[in-house]
């Protein structure tokens, strides 16, 4: 187990690694100088010998490796540079205001949609082809067909326009939470109830459930000692997996809903160039797959001690 | 229970495709017939998917003909009548810069489903490519090939879109690309684990033995046996990146004016959404059917060919 735990850790240093190398290639072969960020409007107006100055403060004249390496042993200790734009605020603290209101929306609409999804597509599979069943799944259906920033849109034309209750946009108390919350809680809930539908299926038709209940158990008691910890097996799997979709999720709702996030922040960044805010965001996120990759491996180990993963 | 039924049935998928690939043989052309018939039966008895194939026939016929269907040119601005609601010249009200809502959804449709299949054709492509070599050679290669696959799953694909879109210059070329050459590592893994097992196979080993060179033995003999999968991860991928071509184009980095888009349709509306709501409602209604109509004919498909896989 320790030697599985510390291959995945090598592996997983090992993408983070190509990742941070992908992000600094990419941003260097964006259009545009970013001397001209640097120097703004006072461009025409400097000497060739003062943006030389300029591009040597911020290591530009290095070739591309040294930079890159330069970088990398800067944001190991922990340091992402400064803001291009910003001008002189550290990356570091810019990327940690915003990371805030990012763990929280994306944590609370994680515990929504599961604290739906869960019960609801168990439910669904026990009354199969009941009503319930037929109208979960087909909300569930559509849940995973709705573009996201369709749905925030109609949701501020209802609550921010028709019934004026919760604000349109920005970040102003509890309630600028409320819409987007719904909105990464829908895609994610549509996903899970599908699965833990049919994964309760599944366990259904095992032995174990026929000998439980032919030893005569009550049924709530099949079902959650036997079914519901049995059904939650592929949903562990799933939940890791869907972590690389977070940011794709909050970019486009901290985008719809002005919120100022880790998502609206990488958006502004890329198109301004800013590349250093944009190395740092991604490196982070690379940072929290691998590892939510790493504990959804070990969680599945730790569950179901069938899987010998070596 | 139709699964239940579903497993009665002989696995036509084992018994019969390598014979098919002789198809010279009269009664394996037979048995080819009846296996396709087999399938579509299945198909028809999950009744959304053909729902979703009436659907997407349709949105076929938008995107080939669009100026049949189309009452305008989607570019035509009509002074004077600047996000007016539906009318009877104008069925679905006029956008904000004057054109009929119409036609630029059904233009839209065009961009949907160029960026929808041409990407899907990229990435099962890559995807082929690396996960047999992956499957069939094992070993380093595939440990190496594997490390490629998780990266590219690890980075948040709308970031990387994103960046690459800002890099490249956004176009509906751009975006066809930079989605197609992003989604593929789901076949890539699809294909690589199935490949794993087919490579056991009695008639891989037959070939082999006759002499069959690598390439074709991969290509010829073992990919037409596990097309099943593909296709259906196929079918159920197409909503998911004709979602991220609108999200893209609604973030302003998808299509550019003045080619219509049902995503850039959204991304102009949203300024205005509070004094004209109905602008955005015609755009996201036809995104959520045209995923709608791929998911359920994804589903249909894998009921029809891959009856041991059932979701």
């Amino acid at each position: 187990m320790l030697r599985y735990i510390v291959r995945r850790l090598l592996q997983g240093i090992v993408v983070i690694f190509l990742i941070s190398f992908m992000t600094f290639g990419l941003m260097h072969l964006a259009p545009g100088d970013p001397i001209h960020l640097l120097t703004g409007q006072n461009n025409a107006r400097l000497t060739p010998e003062q943006l030389a100055g300029i591009r040597a403060h911020w290591g530009l004249d290095k070739p591309f490796h040294e930079q890159y390496l330069t970088w990398l042993s800067n944001a190991l200790r922990g340091d992402f540079g400064t803001s291009l734009i910003r001008r002189g605020v550290p990356v570091t603290e810019m990327v940690n205001e915003a990371a805030v209101v990012t763990i929280k929306l994306n944590v609370i609409s994680w515990l929504v949609a599961l604290g739906i999804a869960l019960p609801v597509g168990m439910i669904a599979a026990l009354r199969r082809n009941s009503r319930f069943d037929y109208f979960t799944m087909l909300g569930a259906t559509f849940g995973v067909a709705l573009p996201s920033f369709w749905v925030g849109l109609m949701l501020i034309v209802l609550f921010a326009s028709v019934v004026q209750i919760l604000p349109s946009s920005g970040l102003t108390s509890w309630k600028s939470y409320v819409m987007p919350v719904f909105v990464l809680a829908l895609d994610q809930a549509a996903v899970y109830a599908r699965l833990m539908r049919s994964s309760t299926l599944d366990v259904m038709t095992q032995d174990y459930v026929s000998v439980a209940r032919a030893k005569g158990l009550a049924e709530f008691r099949i079902v959650l000692r036997h079914v519901a910890r049995n059904a939650l097996l592929p949903i562990v799997t799933i939940i890791g997996l869907r972590f690389s979709f977070i940011l794709s999720g909050t970019i486009i709702v901290e985008q719809v809903f002005g919120l100022p996030g880790l998502g609206r922040m990488f958006l502004d960044s890329v198109l301004r160039q800013d590349y250093q805010v944009v190395q740092a965001i991604v490196f982070l996120f690379a940072v929290v797959v691998v590892i939510s990759n790493l504990i959804t491996d070990l969680a599945y180990a730790y569950i179901d001690p069938r899987i010998r993963i070596d | 229970m139709p699964e239940a039924k579903d497993r009665t049935e002989p696995q036509p998928a084992t018994a019969s495709r390598p014979v098919a690939a002789m198809s010279t043989l009269a009664g394996a052309e037979h048995r080819q017939r009846s296996e396709w018939r087999r399938s579509w039966n299945r198909f028809a008895r999950y009744r959304p998917a053909l729902f979703g194939l009436g659907f997407v026939s349709v949105l076929l016929l938008f995107a080939l003909l669009p100026a049949v269907f189309a009452p305008h040119s989607p570019t035509e601005i009509f002074p004077g009548t600047r996000n007016s609601p539906p009318s009877s010249d104008f069925w679905l009200g006029v956008d904000n810069a004057g054109r009929d809502m119409l036609s630029r959804i059904i233009f839209g449709t065009r961009t949907a489903l160029i960026v929808g299949v041409f990407a899907t054709g990229i990435s099962i492509l890559i995807g082929m490519i690396i996960g047999s070599i992956a499957g069939y050679f094992g070993g380093w290669t595939d440990a190496l090939l594997s490390r490629i696959v998780d990266t590219v799953m690890a980075f948040p694909i709308l970031a990387l879109l994103v960046v690459l879109a800002s890099v490249l210059g956004p176009s509906i070329a751009t975006i066809t690309i930079i989605i197609g050459t992003t989604f593929w590592t789901g076949y890539a893994r699809v294909v690589r684990a199935d490949m794993l097992s087919v490579r056991e196979r009695d008639f891989v080993l037959a070939a082999r033995s006759i002499g069959v060179r690598t390439p074709r033995l991969i290509v010829r003999h073992m990919l037409p046996n596990i097309l099943g999968p593909v296709i259906v991860l196929a079918t159920l991928g197409i909503g998911g990146i004709i979602i991220t071509e609108a999200a893209l184009s609604f973030l302003g980095l998808g299509v550019q004016p003045p080619t219509s888009s049902w995503g850039r349709s959204l991304s102009e509306a949203r300024p205005h959404i509070i004094r004209y709501p109905h602008l955005a409602i015609a755009p996201g209604v036809m995104i959520t059917l045209t995923v709608l109509a791929f998911n359920v004919i994804g589903d249909g498909l894998r009921d029809a060919l891959d009856p041991r896989q059932q979701e």
